[in-house]
């Protein structure tokens, strides 16, 4: 290759990056330029392609050049790339959550069937994530084009700033409100059949016993651990209820008790029936897989969080103390 | 040599807050890519020809230069020049940039008073 000919092929390179109607100038003219450079390095002789090679090493790759030339719009801004990172990791997290939750409580007898249904369910998670991601690449780059077209509709406002909570302090009303709802799904969960029956003013109808029987096997050696953690957590939700913030003491308590819900929930969804009835074992391995997934996830955040409070200074307003 | 690296990419920054000033003190009369970069380098004001020839355009786009292909000595080149509202801005920069400067040297005495 003549160096004139790596000069031309530079200048094309740069210049199909650019729009259309700034192609041709660019490419001559940077052509012309890149040539006067290359006569000025070849110091009076004839130049050469190793003069050529390092010169349009040193004056960049055709991609950066084209760029200086013309910045186009991003298709994520760098100021939403954060946003949409956060969205499509939470996204992709919730559908394997979703999915794992779907292999979980499917009904199988053998291995095979097992392998068949997980197979299944992972061809589902590629397919849509893909739509998801594809979904939320559009969205952003419409608010993007937005934002460009009418940046005076968009326009930031102090008055839109979200406001500075303090992570630790808890709103009595609301917690006890919440402990209330909390005790009696508890209760309702350890007693299913007799719950009705009060609800019923008698004996539910015979049906709705059965279906909502708990398995033998289930109730003398699982639930027994299962309520245990889950009263514990409301035993301690309720002891920060009534200081009205949360302590360092109580948040790893609660966090270590969360986790003791997420994986003694693994553990039961694994170990066999829960519910005599199919139907309803189904229906709730589904549900609990799905709570103690999303309980797991939340765990490992607020792992995170705690590791990286012990590393920075103090938050406004945070216990730190026990 | 983390320091020399530091020191160049902040000198680069200086520069590059300067370049636009720079290239249109010297377009009152025409001039191509190139004889604008030597110029620029006869006056100990270096710029990276792959900074200096895009931004000739940008400014042309912003209506600052105007430009037009001309065949002098040579083959034929693009000429840019200050527009009417390039010869407008200038003046204000060039204003802006001394008292900027006077504002800088007052910092650096006071510092170094401290």
């Amino acid at each position: 290759m003549t160096p004139q000919d790596m000069i031309a092929r530079y200048a094309l390179d740069v210049a199909r990056r650019l729009p259309k109607q700034m192609r041709a100038d660019v490419r001559a003219e940077l052509e012309a330029l890149l040539m006067d450079s290359l006569r000025e390095r070849a110091a009076g002789g004839a130049p050469t392609e190793a003069i050529a090679t390092e010169w349009l090493l040193s004056f960049g790759a055709p991609r950066d050049v084209a760029l200086r030339y013309h910045a186009p719009p991003a298709i994520i801004e760098p100021a939403d790339t954060s946003l949409f990172s956060k969205i499509a990791f939470g996204l992709l997290i919730a559908l394997g959550v979703l999915a794992i939750s779907v292999i979980l409580s499917a009904p199988h007898a053998s291995q095979s069937e097992w392998r068949l249904i997980a197979n299944g369910v992972a061809e589902d998670y590629v397919r849509s994530s893909l739509l998801v991601l594809g979904i939320l690449f559009a969205l952003f780059w419409l608010l993007g084009a937005a934002r460009r077209a009418h940046p005076g509709l968009m326009a930031w406002k102090p008055g839109s700033l979200p406001p500075v909570r303090d992570p630790d302090q808890i709103n009595r009303l609301g917690a006890v409100a919440a402990l209330a709802a909390w005790a009696l799904g508890f209760l309702i969960l350890m007693q299913p059949v007799a719950s009705f029956d009060l609800l019923w003013g008698g004996q539910a109808p015979a049906a709705l016993r059965d279906a909502f029987a708990y398995d033998e096997t289930f109730s003398r050696a699982r639930a027994p651990i299962l309520w245990s953690v889950l009263a514990a957590s409301l035993l301690v939700y309720a002891w920060a209820t009534v200081e009205g913030r949360w302590r360092k003491l109580t948040r790893r308590i609660d966090l270590g008790l969360s986790a003791a819900i997420g994986l003694v929930s693994v553990w039961v969804i694994l170990a066999g029936a829960i519910f005599e009835a199919p139907m309803t074992d189904q229906a709730t391995k589904f549900w609990m897989a799905l709570i103690a997934g999303f309980t797991l996830i939340d765990v490992w955040r607020r792992i995170g969080e705690e590791w990286s409070e012990r590393m920075s200074p103090p938050m406004a307003g945070r216990s730190v103390g026990a | 040599m983390v320091l020399d690296d530091t020191f160049l990419k902040l000198e680069a920054d200086l520069r590059r807050s300067m370049i636009v000033l720079a290239t249109l003190s010297q377009l009152k009369t025409a001039q191509y890519g190139y004889s604008l970069r030597q110029t620029l380098s006869e006056h100990g004001m270096e710029i990276e020809e792959g900074t200096l020839y895009p931004l000739l355009r940008r400014l042309e786009t912003q209506g600052f230069l105007t430009s037009e292909w001309r065949i002098e000595d040579g083959p034929p080149r693009r000429y840019y020049m200050l527009s009417g509202e390039g010869r407008r801005l200038y003046p204000k920069l060039v204003k802006s940039w001394r008292a900027l400067t006077g504002v800088m040297e007052d910092l650096f005495e006071e510092g170094k008073a401290k």
